[in-house]
């Protein structure tokens, strides 16, 4: 019925043109119980598209459900993937027990008519996401000073030719270089030097043989200086010949250590995914910068540091499908890996009571699943204050796994049923020059091998001639030259570590029970190797985040647990889907690189000219402006923005920046403003994004992107370490939907091109004559061998990976030899990439159809363990993993001059060198209870399934049921401030101060102030200035915020990819919402700038400079422990839900 | 009065406003015919829900509700419990009553109980007066914004039928929210024998057929 005729027979019903006794007879119009009830049926057509979410990083299937609407074709509602592990199955007579995907060889046809996966709420609302009306579709370049938010469009030929030969801003007539600059392959090629890759090469070689003269004892500084002259008048005369000096290649002519100039070049990417890593890999490689960098500091970075340090492996996680007992510390419910969506596996267990979590975390769990999954509240930054609990608990009653510690070397291992042999056995010099340092043989005097060393019955021998080592053992020992040390063995080391406190104390320190202590080793002994620690951010993101980690993962170590069934797993494997029989990851006519990074992580400082040369001159060579970082794993947001205001180690002169948010998403990130906004540290800065957040305020030019459900991110996604149950997992990320940024053009082929990452990298490239892009850039494999392809569009790679990918599961048997018509009929009616299959070979599409058709290539969970328990995967990591490891023992903090400690050690949160040169015994940096005394709370955050990360604003469909968030207390903390739910808090940190409405209940921990995450943006392509900042205490911060625009000058067809579709259904995504909004105009809509986040006012470094503050070892943002002062302001807030989630 | 007469009486009155009954209750011919046989249900474990809200988004995009309407709500109760904090999620949505206490103020006749025990709405009648949303107890009823009528959970009617599950019981990822006829032998009939369960609010006597385990009292 229409809403007129609705209206009309209200008005005559209600207006008293009917009785009311006849009102109360209609009802007996209506139809009884003996009526047949007809009930409309939904039979509309849809299209279904199987795809990777990327609603968080942890890839689950999706499959999109696509309606065409008013002749468009829109995504209707996101499912979840029944062939996937993450989301497993569920069919109407199946919907209990959710543990297993259906098996990978379903028919396709029953797959789409039976089943169903699971999907967690982010996943489904990538609606919102991609129909975002702030969305950027057109090319913008600045039109007034960085930050200033005044943006011209631009063409896309524009936009090229500038980024790559330069352009000027007119509005400022400021001149910005072009990466062509940046390219000296290229200026060798166009000055007509014959063998230019051959010239690099050469440069590269002859300064590893200046590096290896310094480096040699016996050379003096001035035959360091001699070689660099020499080789300086070498080049200057060969460059000469076609017009080039040394200046237009190195960074430094007396630095070449330094590297070249494409090295002043940086890719930095925030949200990497499989393709975009790999596509964006081949661009930095064919420049030939060193500087391709990523996230990591703001993700995981400590976590992969310690994890790389212990086991070789940066990622490792329990098995969450036989695990019985699992300490899961430090990672919110409904977030860490397997997800929102994957956790539900590990929730329905401990429901079913087949599995027991202490859940670990500041903030209490989300459900206790039928009281098996325990919360055990901790002071945020104490948890290797826990861990050595436990492991004093394990030494005291003798639950550590003898049989396997005590064995030294891979081969005797072979005997005993476990995977990597560890060091415990190891022998490890206590003091005097060589103290972290193992004892080896030929010191010793025993061999003449560079050996570690074991003791057994009462005799020293090389560790790799022996079955055995005493576990515990301390003494003094007489070395071949007669100098006497004291050793011990790695696992005594630990021992006296975890002794050096009563339980009583480790339970003070970390304000968990001594009871609870206990009770968890209990545990967690009992069933192990079934058992393990399930640890991620909130321990790992702390300034000593490091040891937190470390001190938990010993715990897996001595409980011998890994790469066996309910133990700790590696990642799953993946396709050879780079490489196998098209060549896309590596190009001929790819130039050397070398040098340190910007940011200075994975390079030892030892090995430049600065430290070689202050040494070989008497000077100290420590006291570094900046830290170095050779254990760091990954990059680092902190060290890369610091690097390029202080110019060290060299000047950076351009940046690509690819769907990242440092300013916003990096603790007191705002730090970073002082780069972006200055051309003198930072020439260039270009954005590839769908929106101009927080960071991309500062850009010369916005490259609009395209999101995961579009082409954006795809391509094979490898899955994290809790798939390690299975041999091969990955999820394939295909295109749902044509992208709604602007067409830019057409490939030869034929394939419509619109603006996006993979095409700005193609023209790029093809603009600057980049190998691996246009014409012929890539080289067939196997059956395509002897031949070129081409890559001009976004569809000619991915296929290719589909392809590659395919072709590989081919071949090891995971893909049938047979695929069915229906698989490939499905594909072909329902992916609309389907009409760009041209980019590869028939043969190749057909198997490309059967894993399109499931989302991907998953084995099955089932027949990945062998008769044993060991998993069949590959052994991942090194081949022995270290209770005492060396390389942290030799490893120098460059600013401080001190070693760092080589095993689990509980380190007070501290700056990450010395404040004013004092010195603390036992600790790698000033702690903050000593300088922040004064600060009674912590600030911290927490994540979930609804508030994840800031581009959590764009979930509507979320939104709507947490528009608001809060700072929550304690209720014993609120009761002595005198607050209750609403009152508005101001919370002060060393950094500056916010405003925030408080929500009291009682799961959080007393003494911490915890902000649920994902709110309180100020910039997303319309700016609306944050309110809940009081004061920045920097000056210069203060004149940044102060400085952020009242509103942006855009052209308004340059966003809104939405702004010409169907209005019922934007009715519908937007209901209620402001027309200026979604349709027509650059309204500041209210929920996008919603709420509070933490970030700007979280901790900085009192010791270097107050840079946003990282870890001491892997120089990752510490994010989980700022020194709070909470008082009430006497305001009032009123929320918009009736109900407070989070 | 007989029921006839005034049954006449309408249709004359109708007819005076220009409409008929027959272009009132103008339906759609694709429709399923529901039958007594079967008597739909739910079965929800609330210690298994997290609340991830994963069913509210389900179905919201599966049953186009409009935005700040919710056809399903989590509630979200927090307790001390010996000291400590403690969460717990508890998915609500229609009970599909036996006896609902929303079918007779419907003056057109918009809402009733099927035979197969689901409380419907039908669109192409409802007025949008409002009455029903006030008569629920649970305010699990609510007024479209954008249709102006009354909107709640259908049990996702238009796909159940064809063997598919309701969209909230498909995206969750625990299965804490199971679905089926409680006249069968079934997954929800066995686990609603074998386990203790209740529902919500017993007192108010509308015989809810959503039958939760480790329900709290009074949510």
């Amino acid at each position: 019925m229409d809403k007129n005729r609705r209206d009309f027979m209200k008005q005559l019903l209600i207006g008293g043109a009917v009785g009311a006794t006849i009102l109360s007879d209609l009802p007996a119009m209506a139809k009884d119980e003996e009526n047949k009830a007809e009930r409309p049926q939904d039979k509309t057509e849809y299209k279904y598209v199987y795809s990777s979410c990327l609603g968080c990083n942890v890839r689950c299937g999706i499959k999109a459900r696509i309606k065409n609407v008013a002749g468009q074709e829109i995504i209707d509602r996101i499912e979840g993937n029944p062939y996937h592990p993450y989301n497993r199955a569920a069919k109407i007579d199946k919907q209990d027990h959710k543990y297993d995907p259906i098996p990978y060889n379903t028919p396709t046809s029953e797959a789409n008519t039976k089943w169903v996966g699971s999907l967690c709420p982010r996943g489904q609302d990538g609606i919102h996401y991609t129909y975002y009306p702030y969305r950027v579709i057109k090319p913008l370049k600045r039109a007034g000073k960085r930050g200033e938010g005044k943006w011209e469009a631009i063409t896309w030929e524009q936009l090229i030719k500038e980024i790559a030969f330069g352009g000027t801003i007119e509005a400022t007539g400021e001149k910005l270089p072009g990466i062509a600059d940046l390219f000296p392959l290229g200026k060798l090629k166009k000055a007509g030097f014959e063998n230019p890759l051959k010239i690099l090469e050469n440069m590269k070689k002859d300064t590893e043989a200046i590096i290896a003269l310094a480096e040699d004892k016996k050379s003096s500084a001035l035959d360091v200086s001699n070689k660099i002259a020499e080789f300086k008048s070498k080049y200057e005369s060969l460059l000469s010949t076609k017009g080039l000096s040394l200046k237009d290649i190195l960074i430094d002519p007396d630095r070449p250590d330094l590297g070249t100039v494409a090295n002043q070049f940086a890719y930095y990417r925030g949200r990497g995914q499989g393709h975009t890593d790999y596509f964006s890999t081949n661009f930095a490689n064919s420049l030939g910068t060193i500087n391709w960098l990523r996230h990591t500091s703001a993700c995981q970075n400590a976590y992969y540091t310690a994890n790389k340090a212990l086991f070789g492996q940066t990622d490792l996680q329990p098995d969450i499908y036989s695990a019985k007992v699992v300490i899961m510390a430090g990672a919110q419910m409904g977030r860490l890996h397997p997800g929102a969506t994957g956790q539900g596996l590990i929730i329905q267990r401990a429901a079913n009571k087949e599995l027991k979590i202490y859940y670990v975390n500041p903030t209490a769990p989300r459900t206790e699943a039928n009281e098996n999954i325990i919360w055990v509240p901790i002071k945020p930054g104490k948890d290797a204050a826990l861990a050595l609990g436990m492991i004093r608990w394990i030494f005291e009653n003798n639950k550590y796994n003898a049989e396997y510690l005590k064995v030294p070397n891979k081969l005797a291992l072979k005997a005993f049923n476990y995977a990597t042999p560890s060091n415990a056995t190891w022998l490890v010099i206590t003091n005097g020059d060589k103290q972290g340092q193992f004892l080896k043989a030929k010191d010793l005097g025993i061999s003449t091998e560079n050996k570690a060393v074991v003791r057994f019955n009462n005799e020293f021998k090389v560790f790799d001639t022996i079955n055995e080592g005493e576990l515990f053992f301390a003494g003094e020992v007489t070395l071949a030259d007669g100098k006497k040390v004291e050793v011990k063995t790695s696992l005594q080391i630990l021992k006296e570590e975890a002794m050096s406190k009563t339980l009583q104390e480790w339970g003070q320190i970390s304000g968990v029970d001594p009871k609870m202590i206990a009770q968890m080793a209990k545990d967690l002994t009992d069933a192990a190797p079934q058992a393990g620690t399930y640890v991620h951010r909130g321990v790992a993101m702390h300034s000593n985040g490091e040891y937190n980690i470390i001190s938990y993962r010993l715990i897996d170590i001595l409980i011998g647990n890994y790469h066996k069934k309910g133990g700790l797993l590696g990642r799953a494997g993946h396709s050879d889907y780079s490489h196998y029989c098209y060549e896309i990851a590596k190009f001929s006519g790819q130039p050397v690189k070398w040098g340190p990074q910007i940011d200075r992580t994975k390079f030892k400082y030892e090995k430049t000219l600065e430290y070689l040369m202050k040494v070989k001159k008497g000077e100290n060579p420590y006291g570094t402006i900046r830290p170095w970082y050779p254990l760091s794993a990954e990059e680092s947001y902190t060290e890369t923005f610091a690097g390029m205001f202080y110019k060290y180690p060299y000047q950076m002169k351009a940046m690509i920046l690819h769907f990242a948010n440092p300013v916003l998403s990096a603790n007191h990130g705002v730090k970073f403003i002082d780069t972006l906004s200055d051309t003198d540290k930072l020439p260039l800065f270009v954005g590839i994004t769908t929106t101009i957040n927080e960071t991309y305020i500062y850009a010369d030019y916005i490259v609009p992107d395209t999101t995961y459900l579009e082409t954006g991110t795809s391509g094979i996604q490898y899955l994290y370490a809790t798939s390690g149950g299975a041999t091969v997992a990955e999820s394939w990320r295909s295109p749902v939907v044509m992208p709604r940024t602007e067409q830019i053009g057409v490939s030869p082929k034929g394939h419509p091109r619109h603006a996006s990452f993979y095409e700005f990298f193609i023209d790029l490239g093809k603009a600057l004559g980049l190998a691996g892009f246009g014409k012929d850039a890539v080289e067939g494999k196997k059956h395509n061998a002897g031949k070129k392809f081409e890559i001009e569009s976004v569809y000619d790679y991915i296929l290719k990976v589909y392809a590659n990918g395919a072709m590989d599961s081919v071949n090891k048997g995971l893909i049938p030899k047979e695929v069915l018509a229906e698989d490939i009929e499905f594909v072909e009616k329902n992916y609309y990439i389907a009409k760009f299959k041209d980019a590869i070979s028939p043969e190749e599409w057909k198997y490309v159809c059967y894993a399109l058709a499931r989302g991907g290539v998953f084995t099955s969970y089932n027949t990945s363990f062998d008769a044993k328990g060991l998993s069949k995967r590959k052994v991942p990591g090194k081949d022995i993993h270290t209770v005492w490891n060396e390389d942290i023992a030799k490893t120098v903090n460059t600013v401080t001059g001190v070693k760092y400690w080589g095993t689990a050690r509980y380190f007070e949160p501290s700056a990450s060198a010395f404040i004013n040169g004092v010195k603390e015994d036992k600790a790698f940096g000033t702690p903050f209870k000593k300088l922040y005394g004064d600060y009674p709370f912590v600030l911290t955050f927490a994540s979930g399934p609804l508030s994840t990360k800031h581009r959590a604003v764009m979930y509507y469909y979320i939104r709507q049921i947490n528009p608001d968030n809060f700072a929550i207390l304690n209720p014993d903390d609120a009761k002595n401030l005198g607050v209750k739910t609403g009152d508005i808090l101001n919370i002060e940190t060393p950094s500056g101060s916010i405003e925030a409405p408080v929500l009291v209940e009682p799961t959080v921990i007393k003494g911490s102030v915890v902000i649920p995450y994902g709110f309180g943006r100020w910039s997303d392509t319309v700016i609306s200035k944050p309110k809940y900042i009081a004061n920045f205490k920097d000056k210069k911060l203060q004149q940044h915020l102060n400085n952020l625009p009242e509103k942006v000058s855009i052209p308004e067809d340059a966003i809104n990819p939405i702004r010409n579709m169907d209005s019922d259904w934007k009715e519908l995504l937007f209901t209620n919402k402001p027309k200026a909004f979604y349709d027509n105009g650059l309204g500041v809509e209210k929920w996008a700038f919603q709420g509070i986040t933490p970030n700007p006012v979280e901790m900085k470094d009192p010791a270097l400079k107050d840079w946003p503050l990282i870890s001491c070892l892997g120089a990752t943002q510490s994010y989980y422990y700022t020194p709070a002062k909470v008082t009430k302001t006497g305001k009032k807030y009123k929320f918009e839900a009736e109900q407070l989630v989070w | 009065m007989s029921e006839k007469k005034i049954v006449l009486k309408k249709r004359d009155f109708l007819k005076l406003a220009g409409t008929t009954i027959a272009a009132i209750k103008l339906l759609p011919k694709s429709g399923f015919t529901a039958t007594k046989s079967q008597k739909f249900g739910f079965y929800i474990d609330v210690e298994k829900c997290y609340g991830c809200m994963s069913c509210v988004i389900a179905c919201a995009e599966e049953n186009h509700v409009p935005l700040n309407s919710f056809r399903t709500k989590v509630k979200r109760v927090t307790e001390s419990k010996k000291d400590k904090g403690k969460v717990t999620f508890v998915p609500v949505q229609c009970n599909h009553c036996e006896n609902p206490t929303c079918v007779k103020p419907c003056p057109v006749g918009a809402t009733y109980k099927g035979p197969d025990g689901l409380v419907v709405i039908d669109n192409d009648v409802c007025i949008g007066c409002g009455k029903c949303v006030k008569a629920c107890p649970y305010n699990a009823r609510f007024l479209d914004p954008i249709k102006g009528i009354a909107n709640k959970c259908s049990f996702c009617d238009h796909r159940i039928y064809s063997g598919k599950l309701p969209a909230c019981v498909e995206s969750c990822p625990t299965s804490a929210k199971i679905f089926g006829d409680l006249n069968a032998i079934n997954e929800i009939s066995t686990n609603i024998k074998n386990n203790k369960t209740s529902v919500r609010f017993p007192e108010f006597k509308t015989k809810p057929k959503i039958y939760y385990r480790n329900l709290l009292k009074k949510i």
